[in-house]
């Protein structure tokens, strides 16, 4: 049994089929039937609802046909950074290695058995500082705080799994670039992977803050909770509108570092939950609070 | 691809379908358009991810008021783009101040007063559009997708990977009903999309 009672009708007066006198009555009933008028504001609802999601998705498929080529008449500009580049190589050739020749070791991409094979140099490479994903350094570990496994299954079993799809580019591109490569890492599940290959991008970085997104939910698969609230944090404080699903990751790796009697998880708590349902991540945070 | 002009851009978003997402993808790469946002969200102190929600959001709203009539054509379709950014930034900035002072204790929060005159972020209705869709499955959100943006039956069968028109029809049917059925049951939430 259909839960509307006025579909035919409700659709044949949106749909402009209805005219004259039946149109009227039928305005008429919506001011007065109660059932009708839930109804039709319903189907109305719907009807705007689907426009949305269609324009979303054209949106969305608009995006990833965007050109990234530089229009005609500022191609010039792609010509001026290798130029400096080359310029300032040259100029630290002839100051400093003439006197004393110097091996930089060429950073390469950590390599395991199962892992995606760099076959050649990306032009990006970020600076040789790869964090060794064991061993997080002393001021990133969580000294001192209880951690509660109760507290971790909790944050676990709210996590909300993310895909980093979009950074993946085509698989022609994968080896040009650290990111993608984690972004595929990522994915796979292999999270210690996708933090090595991000560990270099530091701020100022073009890319900085989408390798901090990817490190901080890799830290969070791998248990690291203490430098997945770190990563969080920062996103959550520079990142507009998104900073608010953020805040529920920052949450989420508060509560498993053991820091949910901490200030900082008590003020984020109430944040979230003074701002309502707008923030998404309202609803886990009334089960939080329970 | 030619460049459309104002005029085509004009007959392809009412004409639907591939024609209007093309418009689409025209406009949105379009570099005026963005700048146009841009300038709109900094106005206001907004910034990149502001800068990117007026830009869709504005881009919406533009494809609204052309569909319906709305828009006249006595100015230039990106002046009017201009425009319609520049409002929906002072409407966010307003609204911004008084969920502020609602939210410090300066200000009541009268229930009434909140619906007549509150407005949602483009993030927040996105956020509502996905809650009311959570339920559907991956079909029918395509298939209600490509509706909307005026995809013929026989097409969205081809696209979605549905038998025939008919079938793709009474998926549609179905689809909808689910998403009315949402809309009943939440009304308090539904209401977002009346205004």
């Amino acid at each position: 049994m259909s839960e509307f009672k006025y579909t035919d009708r409700i659709e044949a007066y949106l749909e402009g089929r209805l005219k004259g006198e039946e149109r009227s009555r039928f305005e008429s009933e919506l001011e007065v039937d109660a059932g009708l008028r839930a109804e039709y504001d319903a189907f109305v609802a719907a009807e705007r609802a689907m426009g949305l999601m269609g324009f979303r998705a054209m949106l969305e498929r608009a995006g990833e046909s965007a050109p990234t080529e530089l229009p005609a008449k500022r191609k010039w500009l792609r010509w001026i950074v290798p130029a400096a580049v080359l310029w300032v190589a040259l100029l630290a050739w002839l100051l400093f290695f003439q006197k004393k020749e110097k091996t930089v070791p060429i950073p390469t991409a950590p390599v395991s058995q199962d892992t995606i094979k760099v076959e050649e140099q990306p032009a990006n490479t970020p600076p040789d500082t790869v964090l060794k994903p064991n061993t997080p350094p002393a001021t990133l570990r969580n000294e001192g705080n209880p951690i509660s496994p109760r507290s971790i299954a909790l944050a676990k079993s709210m996590y909300e799994p993310v895909s980093f799809a979009g950074l993946r580019g085509g698989t022609s591109q994968v080896a040009a670039d650290y990111l993608m490569q984690a972004a595929v890492a990522f994915d796979s599940s292999q999270f210690k992977k996708a933090m090595e290959l991000v560990g270099g991008y530091k701020k100022g970085d073009m890319k900085y803050w989408q390798a901090l997104e990817i490190r901080s939910h890799a830290a969070f698969n791998l248990g690291q909770y203490h430098t997945a609230a770190m990563g969080f944090r920062e996103l959550a404080a520079n990142t507009g509108e998104t900073g608010k699903r953020t805040e529920g990751y920052l949450l989420l790796s508060l509560l498993a570092d053991g820091q949910s009697d901490g200030v900082e998880f008590k003020a984020l708590l109430a944040k979230i939950k003074k701002e309502g349902e707008w923030h998404p991540f309202y609803e886990k945070t009334l089960q939080l609070s329970q | 691809m030619t460049p459309f002009t104002d005029e085509e851009i004009i007959v392809a978003i009412r004409a639907g379908g591939r024609a209007l997402e093309n418009a689409l993808r025209q406009l949105y790469t379009d570099a005026r358009y963005k700048r146009l946002a841009e300038i709109a969200a900094r106005r206001f102190n907004g910034n990149a991810e502001d800068v990117e929600d007026l830009f869709q959001e504005g881009l919406w709203l533009l494809f609204q008021k052309v569909e319906h009539g709305v828009f006249e054509e006595r100015s230039a379709l990106s002046t009017y783009f201009g425009s319609i950014v520049n409002n929906i930034s002072l409407n966010r900035y307003t609204t911004q101040q008084r969920r502020s002072a609602s939210l410090a204790g300066l200000l009541p929060m009268a229930e009434e007063a909140a619906t007549e005159t509150d407005t949602l972020f483009w993030k927040e209705k996105i956020v509502l559009l996905d809650k009311a869709t959570a339920a559907l499955e991956e079909k029918c959100k395509l298939v209600l997708e490509y509706w909307a943006a005026g995809y013929s039956m026989k097409e969205i069968a081809e696209l979605v990977g549905i038998k025939d028109e008919m079938a793709a029809k009474n998926k549609k049917k179905n689809c909808l009903n689910s998403l009315r059925k949402w809309m009943l049951q939440n009304p308090e939430k539904a209401k977002w999309f009346l205004e």
